[in-house]
Parts: C-alpha cells; structure tokens; sequence
C-alpha cells in the first residue's frame, strides 16, 4: 500500500518536472524567477519582487505592541510636510498598504501633486492632529491655515450654498434636470435635518434651500440653530475624521455630501436610513448638473473627462481613509 | 452570501493593482534590461579569453525582453502576500464571507478600492496625454522651443 503510494507519488512528480510553467510561456528573461513563493536571495529576484524604485524601497513597519504602522523609505519613516511622520493605527491596516502601494507605483523621478492622493490626506489629518495640541508652535499653525475650529468655520460657509442645496429653475432642460434633483436631493435633505437635529436642542432644524424659481439669483444662509448643530458634530469629530470630512467638501463643494461619505464608510449600520448611500450616489449627486449639460451639449475634451476622474480619484480617496475595518 | 461578487470583488482588486502597478513596472524592467545588457557585455570584453556560450544566450534573452509588450511580466502583483496576509488576519475577509454578516461592507470597500485604483490611473492618464510637454526633459524643451522659432540648439 505504502510502496505503491510512494510510486506514484514519484510518477506524478516526473509528470511536473516535465511540463513547462504556465507562466513560462512567451519570453522568459533569465536569471529571474517569477514565482511569488520563492526567495532566494538574488539581486533580480528583489527588485522583481520588492518594488523597489530607483534609490528607494518602500517598505511598511509594523509595530504589533504599539498598534502602528509606519510607511518607510529606505528605513526611515516618510515625513508629512510639517515634518511629521507617517504612522497609522495598525486598525487600517489596508490603507497602509495602499500607501506603500502609491509609493511604489511612482512612474518616474518627478513627483506631482495629483500622484499621491491618498499620503497627502493622510498627511493632512497627522498634521491636523499635532497642530491641534495646545504647545504647538503657532507659525507652523499658520502654515497649514489656522487650527481646526478656523477649518471648521470655512467648512461651515459650504453649507449655505451647498450644492444638495441649491435647485436649477423649472425651464431649463425641460425640466429634466428639476426633477433630477427633487428625486435626489429632498430625501437627503429630509435625512440631514433628521440627522442635524440629533445635535440641537431645537426641534426645528430646518435647510434653508435656494430655489431658483422662487428666490431667483442671489445669496443663501442657513439659520443659527442649523449652524450650531452642524458646528457640534464637526466638534464631536477627531482630526482624521475632520480631514476626510474637509477634503470631501471641497471636492463636492457640498457640506451635507462630506457627512454622508463619512456617516456610510464609519458607521454605516446605525445610520438613518434615509441618509444610506454608496459613494457612486454621493457623486452623482454632485455632480448632477455637469451630467446634464454632458448629455445636452456633449462631453468637452480636456474638461469633462478629466474632472468626471479627478472627482471620483478625490471621493474615493477619502471614502478609503474612512473606512474603519 | 452571493459567491459571484465576492469573487468579482477579489479579482477585481487584484486586476486594478496589477494596472495600477504597470507603467511603473514597465519603466523598472526597462532599467533592468539596460543594466543587465551593459553588464554582460563588459563583463565579455573584460575577460575575451574565456568562452561566452552562456553570456551570449543571456545577452540575447535580455535583448529580446520587450517590457512594453511582454504580459508576462505582470501577472503578479508585487506584494501579494502583504496584502493576503492584511485581508486574512486584519479584515477577516474569509471569515466574514463565511459568515455571510458585515461581508457587505467589506465588498463594498473592495469595489471603493477598485474605483479609486482605476480613476487615479486613467487621471493621471489624460493628465499626461493632454499634458505632452510635462514628461520632457529640460533640455528637450529648451530644444522644442528653439525649433519653434526655426533655430536649432548647439551641441
């Protein structure tokens, strides 16, 4: 029984040895192995493996007793701009390694500001986190333009004129876009001032809308009691969150979308129903308008495709630095 | 728990990391080839006496690397045991589409990871096609700027 196993063991590893690899098939450099498992310690087999650009290796530290996780260039720790390090609770970890995932993928020397969308929000909330510490250095509090209840207040000018907020007249595109938007915004709405009013003492927490058939072409505000309640659950926030919170708004240019992306990735599952999304909703919502004129008047080169990208390269990356795992 | 969409959402996050991945990996082995070839030729003309069956034949099979074309150079996703060991142990992916609860945030994440991976490429994409000066060198645009107004640099 056991000789005969033994066999054909040795049968079917003859059979292996003789078929070529799969992966084999089309031009096979030498002298590198493609194969993920093996590990010999051969120049070319660490720079097929290791995505190591240029100079550097982009490695992740973790610190299993701390809890964190530290991107790392050539051993040492990335620093943010205001000259902090990159360290991350070690709770997302999947966004570390889309981290070392944008460092790695760098095509060439030159780095732009558009190629690492997801370390310069992460860098933002470090950032954001230690020049919220009362002993900080107020120069460096100017750099990053003021501490976070100045952030707070910019954020808060979105709200009047949200995009949710504001409705196209009845006559343009026949209307079309009209009830686009009444289909789309007013339960939203409805929901945020349910939501809004989780955080006030008043129970008429009411968005003021700007509807231009009504109030034609002008200015929006809304009222202090929404104001105060929006201001206390922004102060309910911490710094990540409040970055993510931020670089939404001003992608969406829309106060009530930067709450609903944050609401659905962070706790998606006590949320009021009326505010469930996915985040290919909370673009389209905001982007409604251009939707309409694309259909109407055609895509412009340069313009429309682009932005549709830089959009949704923006709500997704914060939609990533969201997620709780 | 639907079996097709977790698969969907498996694969799919491997085939955005693999794209993603590409024109950086492309130019890596474009730098490889070109060490590679420079060192064995030196190494030839350094020691002419010997013979170079085995030089000659890896000369040839790195000369004929096309990184551009070659697909199989980017089968595999360059950390992919990070990344299993980050969804087996930290998301518990396995466990909770066993499970079949919470499995539908995760999914969802994945699809979110997906379209971000592809929108940041294809941006950066259109940025460089409508941007064709952006990738030059100083000296070739110092270069394009003199053939404009019909002068040509001197050497």
């Amino acid at each position: 029984m056991l000789a005969s196993l033994k066999n054909s063991y040795v049968v079917i590893r003859s059979i292996k040895s003789r078929l070529p690899r799969l992966y084999s098939l089309s031009a096979q450099p030498l002298g590198i192995d493609n194969t993920i498992e093996n590990n010999s310690p051969t120049e070319t087999n660490r720079l097929s493996k290791t995505s190591q650009k240029f100079w550097e290796k982009v490695s992740l530290n973790r610190n299993v007793k701390k809890g964190k996780i530290a991107l790392q260039l050539d051993g040492t720790t990335i620093k943010t701009p205001l000259g902090n390090e990159i360290i991350i609770d070690d709770t997302r970890s999947l966004l570390a390694y889309l981290l070392k995932l944008e460092w790695s993928s760098l095509s060439n020397i030159s780095i732009k500001t558009h190629s690492l969308p997801l370390t310069s929000l992460v860098a933002r909330s470090i950032d954001l986190q230690m020049i919220n510490k009362p002993d900080c250095d107020p120069q460096l509090v100017a750099k990053i333009g003021g501490n976070s209840d100045v952030i707070k207040n910019q954020l808060l000018r979105y709200l009047d004129t949200d995009t949710l907020l504001v409705f196209s007249p009845m006559n343009e595109f026949e209307g079309k876009l009209r009830n686009a938007q009444n289909k789309s915004y007013l339960p939203l709405i409805k929901g945020m001032e349910e939501f809004l009013s989780k955080f006030s003492f008043q129970s008429n927490v009411q968005l003021q809308i700007l509807d231009a058939d009504i109030h034609g072409l002008r200015g929006n505000q809304q009222s202090d009691i929404v104001k105060n309640a929006a201001t206390k659950y922004m102060n309910g926030l911490s710094q990540w969150d409040l970055s993510i919170l931020e670089k939404t708004i001003l992608t969406t240019k829309s106060f009530i979308c930067g709450v609903l992306l944050l609401e659905n990735k962070k706790n998606s599952s006590n949320l009021l129903p009326n505010l469930k999304t996915d985040m290919e909703s909370i673009i389209r919502a905001a982007t409604l308008e251009t939707i309409f004129q694309v259909e109407k008047w055609g895509e412009v080169e340069d313009t429309h495709d682009v932005d549709k990208r830089d959009i949704r390269r923006k709500v997704y990356t914060a939609a990533i630095a969201a997620f709780t795992q | 728990m639907d079996k097709a969409r977790v698969l969907h959402a498996y694969r799919g996050l491997i085939r955005a990391i693999l794209k993603y991945e590409r024109p950086s990996k492309v130019i890596n082995w474009g730098k490889l080839q070109k060490a590679m070839i420079t060192k064995l030729e030196y190494s030839k003309k350094q020691n002419p006496k010997n013979s170079h069956e085995d030089s000659n034949r890896e000369l040839e099979s790195w000369k004929q690397l096309d990184p551009v074309n070659d697909r199989s150079l980017n089968l595999f996703i360059s950390d992919s045991k990070l990344l299993r060991s980050i969804l087996k142990n930290d998301i518990k992916w396995e466990e909770k589409v066993a499970q079949g609860q919470n499995a539908d945030e995760i999914l969802e994440h994945a699809f979110d990871i997906i379209k971000f991976l592809d929108n940041q490429r294809e941006y950066e994409e259109l940025v460089d096609r409508y941007n064709p000066g952006n990738k030059l060198t100083q000296d070739e645009k110092v270069k394009r700027t003199a053939n404009v107004v019909g002068l040509d640099v001197p050497r």
